[in-house]
């Protein structure tokens, strides 16, 4: 399990703009791609040091795709697979 | 997002789509999504501006837009415009499965050719992606390229099934293949399974089958278990037509916001099965597809074959080199040395000297004694033989 604090902190350590990620406020609404200029480089690094940290595969999620973009249903998301482990 | 808020989105702020709602007296707000019209390439072909958004005027304008063409299978040259993050939007979960399915990463080495009609040789590295120019292709130096290939030792490859046909050859008459190559990814063309089997056998590796287009990019894509899922976070689709008929596969994009595309006709046909169970562990909507897109070859009199891109080529660069002026072409062989060409042209003055280059490079590459004809005419109907738009047909059986 990780607390909403702790994705914050993994979200912005993998966005491609560093300048940025040193000042964007992070909340749930946020959208990665739109937002947060995510790539896929990122993305992928971001889903590995989740799966890694929580011990989760995020893709057993039935509607992962549909939760990879705004940081609040990424959270949501992660909460769902660590409770039902 | 669902198919009916970006159809909203659509015939509320592009002015293709709302002159398209005044014409057929259409509320937007007040009919069901299935009941919007179904739209064609030849609909969006030449259209500009008035496809883009009224919220990404500001940002095409400001060249701020990702941009891309397409003459694709049916001949048919259009361009296609992205916001950039919506475009890495649309990508992400075919990234996702790539890793899940065959543990591919965006940081993978990756080899894939692209059109040469922009003038552009050689190859180029950049960004953990070798992208190779198919004038290697039309030039006959196919050979070359694979060399280039092995020198770069990719992990995956993007190819077209008839250009991983003709790199098998190569591969099999060097007797080597790239060591760490481990996953081809097919697109573009309909996948034969003896096609498949053929490029496994000859590079020893995983390959996948991935349905998409320019302008909505990924549709469906194979799981290990053969299904090809639909990559519903991306569109949605649909088939429309006589239901007892495979129906013609319509799609509507879910997250291009610049320029949408609502219920365009992909012109493949195939069979959506909903909600899908597969010994992969997802439950998706689920693509059959018909075989469609396929790719006819040049047939010459000692039996060989020759890619159709070699005079496909020729087209695309003669359009670059007139800014556009072609806006649907079709090539038909009717005979080992008689080819005939059919032009649908932005301005008709413009035919005589595009008919003159077309027959000109031709020649250069097949021959001066091999007939060329080459006609307008005011639009292409799908050919008699597939019932398909194509840019390269053979009737010679």
């Amino acid at each position: 399990m990780i607390t909403w604090e702790q994705l914050e902190e993994m979200v912005r350590e993998h966005m491609p703009d560093r300048e940025m990620a040193k000042s964007v406020s992070i909340h749930p609404d946020t959208l990665l791609f739109r937002d947060l200029k995510y790539d896929s480089v990122a993305l992928i690094e971001l889903l590995a040091e989740i799966e890694e940290r929580c011990g989760v595969d995020y893709t057993s999620l039935p509607d992962f795709a549909d939760k990879m973009d705004r940081c609040g249903d990424f959270y949501q998301g992660i909460q769902e697979l660590c409770n039902g482990k | 997002m669902n198919p009916y808020d970006m159809g909203k989105h659509a015939y509320e702020t592009v002015p293709l789509y709302y002159n398209l709602s005044e014409k057929l007296h259409i509320n937007i707000r007040e009919v069901p999504f299935d009941a919007l019209p179904v739209v064609d390439k030849s609909y969006y072909v030449g259209s500009g501006m008035s496809m883009i958004s009224s919220k990404y005027i500001s940002e095409y304008m400001g060249g701020k837009l990702q941009y891309t063409r397409t003459s694709g299978s049916t001949g048919k040259f259009s361009e296609v415009y992205w916001n950039k993050r919506d475009y890495a939007r649309s990508l992400v979960s075919l990234w996702v499965l790539r890793r899940k399915y065959y543990h591919i990463l965006p940081t993978d080495k990756l080899a894939y050719f692209f059109p040469a009609d922009t003038g552009e040789e050689g190859y180029t590295v950049r960004n953990h992606a070798m992208a190779i120019s198919r004038k290697y292709l039309s030039d006959g130096r196919l050979a070359e390229a694979y060399d280039e290939i092995l020198a770069y030792d990719p992990v995956w490859m993007i190819l077209q099934p008839s250009l991983a046909l003709l790199l098998c050859d190569v591969a099999r008459s060097r007797g080597v293949i790239p060591k760490s190559l481990r996953y081809i990814e097919f697109t573009g063309e309909y996948l034969e399974e003896t096609v498949r089997k053929k490029v496994e056998d000859t590079f020893r590796c995983e390959t996948a089958n991935q349905y998409g287009t320019k302008e909505v990019n990924s549709i469906a894509y194979e799981c290990p278990e053969g299904t090809l899922h639909i990559m519903q976070d991306n569109v949605y689709l649909e088939t429309v037509g006589d239901p007892k008929e495979q129906g013609e596969l319509c799609v509507t994009s879910l997250t291009n916001f610049a320029m949408p595309f609502v219920r365009f006709n992909l012109e493949d046909r195939g069979e959506i099965i909903r909600n899908q169970m597969c010994a992969c562990g997802r439950c998706t909507d689920a693509l059959k597809l018909s075989a469609g897109r396929s790719h006819d070859w040049i047939q010459c009199e000692d039996g060989t074959k020759l890619h159709s891109y070699i005079l496909l080529q020729i087209v695309h660069q003669i359009n670059y080199e007139t800014d556009g002026e072609i806006i649907q072409y079709r090539v038909i062989q009717k005979d080992y040395r008689q080819f005939e060409v059919i032009l649908v042209l932005e301005e008709a003055e413009a035919f005589a000297e595009i008919a003159e280059y077309i027959t000109e490079r031709f020649h250069e590459k097949l021959g001066e004694d091999t007939e060329v004809a080459v006609h307008a005419s005011e639009r292409l109907l799908p050919s008699d033989k597939t019932g398909k738009l194509a840019e390269f047909i053979t009737e010679m059986g």
